[in-house]
């Protein structure tokens, strides 16, 4: 058995799950299993949502393995990581070669994503729908499905300008609630309220808050305190920037 | 009978729109998580049976157990879901969890702090964070209790191996 690769394959699978917002108990559950289905007794791991480190002692040869991975980005994609759980299992039963690993975590890595357009159409949709949920009118739908869209385009720019979640939401709640504040003194005569409260739930970080919940119930105190941390930076941000849009509106009054 | 027909078909016009409402809303933040094929479909779901059971328990009781159930019925839900899908529970979760979420009462609590309306605001906080312990309650709960029972399978198939 190649060790190195074996290394290289579980690395990389662990790193596609917590690229894409696992929670740490999957991704050291996962490293752990591969590794005991293939005969390596002694395997620690240790896995942060910045960081992975595995360091495994074959009881055939004299030698330790160790690899660290440090993770940068940070993205959602559930389909990813149900995939990489899944193919986690299918390694564990079948016996497959490494070669075949290696395509198969390739092949979840370039995975399927919706196109550019899908995505406008599905912030749009739903912060037209939130805003619907949450007691609007047509009317507040129609402009919250703008500032839907706005809030992805926001989105996208700040991140290839590598700007850091905070601020980004600042300046994506500070136009939602500018728009909506436009919009309620212009003679479409929105309900300002929930023409903000639609768009805002995109911001809302589920991911973050659902898998800090699920790290606190698994024990894993340093990854739920990284996220709840993430949470409240976020809610933070969220709320400064409607604050500042708000008050800043109130003056120009 | 008639009168509770009567009562059931207006309680039922009353609730499918919202959970529609809810169930689209899902839909698109589905597609943001990337999420494809039926999965979609079932996580959003997942939202509109945890508003489904919100609605319903909030008609008879309070807000906060009404999170609470819902929480429960999320996570329910996603778990009895996730293991014919072969998905992590945690994917549908997410989605379901989303209408439950008080976006409009941490929005409401903010903007009284923004008019300076100390007393509505301490009300609204309080309020919006106890729900937000609930639904956590309510998940925690589920998800604490299939790990128990997972384990307790585990630990009988083990002994069975043994024999």
């Amino acid at each position: 058995m190649n060790y190195h690769r074996l290394l290289n394959l579980v690395i990389s699978l662990g790193s596609v799950l917590l690229e894409n917002g696992a929670e740490t108990y999957r991704v050291e559950e996962s490293i752990l299993r591969i590794f005991q289905s293939h005969g390596v007794e002694n395997t620690e791991v240790f896995v942060i949502p910045s960081m992975l480190i595995v360091t495994i002692r074959p009881s055939d040869t004299e030698k330790v393995y160790t690899q660290q991975k440090r993770i940068r980005s940070r993205g959602t994609d559930l389909t990813k990581i149900s995939e990489a759980n899944d193919m986690c299992r299918y390694f564990c039963i079948h016996d497959l070669s490494l070669d075949e690993m290696e395509a198969a975590v390739q092949r979840i890595r370039k995975g399927p994503v919706y196109s550019q357009s899908t995505l406008y159409i599905a912030y749009a949709i739903t912060g037209a729908g939130f805003s619907l949920f949450f007691g609007g009118s047509m009317m507040d739908a129609f402009v919250a499905l703008f500032s839907g869209a706005l809030v992805k385009l926001i989105f996208d720019q700040m991140g290839k300008m590598g700007h850091n979640a905070f601020f980004t939401n600042v300046l994506a709640s500070a136009v939602i609630t500018l728009i909506a504040e436009l919009a309620s003194i212009s003679p479409l005569a929105v309900n300002m309220d929930t023409t903000i409260i639609g768009p805002m739930m995109l911001l809302v970080p589920g991911m973050a808050l659902t898998t800090c919940m699920r790290d606190i119930i698994a024990g894993d105190y340093i990854s739920s305190l990284v996220k709840m941390l993430e949470v409240i930076m976020i809610g933070l941000g969220v709320a400064l920037g409607a604050y500042l849009a708000m008050s800043g509106f109130a003056l120009v009054l | 009978m008639e009168l509770f027909l009567h009562y059931f078909s207006e309680t039922f016009a009353g609730l499918i729109v919202p959970v529609l409402v809810a169930f689209v809303a899902c839909i698109g933040f589905g597609i943001i998580f990337n999420i494809r094929g039926r999965n979609l479909l079932l996580a959003a779901g997942c939202g509109a049976v945890g508003w489904l059971v919100y609605l319903v328990v909030v008609h008879y009781s309070s807000e906060i157990l009404a999170c609470f159930l819902g929480g429960v019925a999320v996570s329910l839900y996603a778990e009895i879901i996730a293991r014919p899908r072969r998905t992590p529970s945690t994917c549908f979760m997410i989605i379901g969890m989303l209408p439950l979420v008080p976006g409009a009462g941490v929005y409401y609590t903010m903007k009284y702090l923004v008019q300076g309306d100390y007393t509505a605001f301490g009300a609204k906080g309080l309020n919006t964070l106890a729900c937000a312990g609930a639904i956590a309650l309510g998940l925690m709960w589920v998800i604490s209790m299939v790990r128990l029972l997972l384990h307790i399978q585990q630990h009988k198939r083990r002994k069975k191996l043994q024999k």
